[in-house]
C-alpha cells in the first residue's frame, strides 16, 4: 500500500464514520482540538482503524502519542510494517 | 478602568449575595431537617432539587437590575421521556441559568462545583455529579437511574467555559448516555454571560443575558446518527442559533 493509498483510506474513515468534511482533514489537523474527537470517540476510531487495516491497535501505548492526522498516518505506516501488512 | 456602574453593581451584589445565601441556605437546611423524618428519600431529593433551583433564581434576582436575564420559551413539552439539556458554556454563571426551567433536574458538572462548602454538599445530596470524579460506568448508572425517575439532566459538554463567543468542542459522554437511554435532547443557548462574569475576575459587569431553549431532538429524530454526528449536530444547532441571536 502506497502512502497516498494509506492517506485516502484514513480520510475515508473520518468522512464516513465521523462525517467530517474532507477539506478539514489536513495532515496538521489536531484530532481533538480541530476535528472534535474526544477520548470516547477515539475508541470508535480505533475500532474503525482495526477493521479497515486489519491491524491490532488496542493496548498499544504508542496510540497515546497521536495528536494529529500526520501522527496517525505515520503510526499506521509503522504498524503495517511491523504486522506485515 | 472600571466604570462607576460596575463598582456600584459589585458593592450591591456581593453583600446581598452573602446575606441571601446565608439566610436561604440556613432556612432550607432547617426545613429539610424538620421534615426529613417524615418524608421518603425520593421526596426529600425532589424538595432539595427545587430548593437548589430556587437558590439559582434568588442569586440571579440579586444581580438585578444590573444584570437582566431574558428567557425565551422555557416550557418543557415532552415530559413522557427523560430530558437532557445541552448548554453552551461561556461563563461561571451559566449554571444558574438552568434554575428557571420548570423541571426537577440535576446538573453534571466538573469536580469543583460539587466540592464547594455547603452548597456543594447540598448539590451532592440532590444527586449532582462530577464527570471528572466518576468512572464512566458509574456516571451512566447514576445518571440513567435519574432519567428513569424522570429527573432531567443539565450538561455542559464543552467541559471548560469558552469565555468568548467561540464554542469549544463537545465531549461525547452525555450523548452516549442519551442514546443509551433514548432521552430527549434540548439544546439550551446562553448568550451574554461571558460579558457579565469574565473569567479570572470576581467583578461582575452590567449586562443582559439571553437564554433560549431550542427545539427538542427526540430519540426518534436522532437514533440513526452516530454519537459523534449527534454531538456535532447539537453543537451546530447552538452555534447557528447564537450567530443569529448575536448578529454574527
Amino acid at each position: 500500500m502506497t502512502e497516498q493509498e494509506l492517506a485516502k483510506r484514513i480520510e475515508r474513515i473520518f468522512v464516513e464514520e465521523f462525517e467530517i468534511a474532507a477539506d478539514r482533514l489536513r495532515p496538521e489537523a489536531h484530532i481533538f482540538g480541530d476535528l472534535g474527537l474526544d477520548s470516547l470517540d477515539v475508541v470508535d476510531l480505533i475500532v474503525a482503524l482495526q477493521k479497515e487495516f486489519k491491524v491490532q491497535v488496542r493496548d498499544d501505548e504508542r496510540v497515546r502519542e497521536i495528536r494529529t492526522l500526520q501522527d496517525l498516518h505515520d503510526y499506521l505506516e509503522t504498524l503495517k510494517r511491523e504486522q506485515g501488512g | 478602568m472600571r466604570t462607576l456602574a460596575t463598582i456600584i453593581q459589585n458593592l450591591w451584589f456581593w453583600p446581598l449575595f452573602v446575606f441571601a445565601s446565608g439566610v436561604y441556605i440556613g432556612l432550607v437546611g432547617l426545613f429539610m431537617l424538620a421534615v426529613c423524618p417524615f418524608e421518603s428519600k425520593r421526596r426529600m431529593e425532589r424538595r432539595l432539587r427545587r430548593a437548589i433551583s430556587g437558590y439559582g433564581r434568588l442569586i440571579v434576582g440579586c444581580a438585578w437590575p444590573f444584570v437582566r436575564v431574558e428567557y425565551r420559551d422555557l416550557a418543557v413539552g415532552d415530559t413522557d421521556n427523560p430530558v437532557i439539556f445541552i448548554c453552551n458554556h461561556r461563563s461561571l454563571i451559566d449554571a444558574f441559568m438552568l434554575a428557571y426551567l420548570p423541571i426537577e433536574g440535576v446538573q453534571i458538572t466538573k469536580a469543583w462545583p460539587i466540592r464547594l462548602p455547603v452548597l456543594g454538599g447540598l448539590a451532592r445530596l440532590a444527586g449532582y455529579m462530577s464527570v471528572t470524579d466518576l468512572e464512566l460506568d458509574e456516571l451512566f448508572r447514576r445518571a440513567g437511574s435519574l432519567l428513569d425517575q424522570k429527573v432531567c439532566l443539565g450538561a455542559f459538554p464543552e467541559g471548560t467555559r469558552s469565555d468568548g463567543r467561540e464554542m469549544g468542542q463537545f465531549g461525547s459522554a452525555i450523548f452516549r448516555l442519551a442514546k443509551e437511554r433514548r432521552a430527549t435532547l434540548v439544546p439550551f443557548a446562553i448568550s451574554g454571560s461571558e460579558r457579565v462574569a469574565v473569567r479570572g475576575s470576581w467583578w461582575l459587569r452590567p449586562g443582559s443575558i439571553r437564554v433560549d431553549k431550542l427545539p427538542a431532538l427526540r430519540w426518534v429524530d436522532y437514533r440513526d446518527l452516530s454519537v459523534f454526528k449527534l454531538k456535532n449536530r447539537v453543537r451546530e444547532m447552538l452555534i447557528s442559533h447564537l450567530q443569529d441571536v448575536e448578529g454574527q
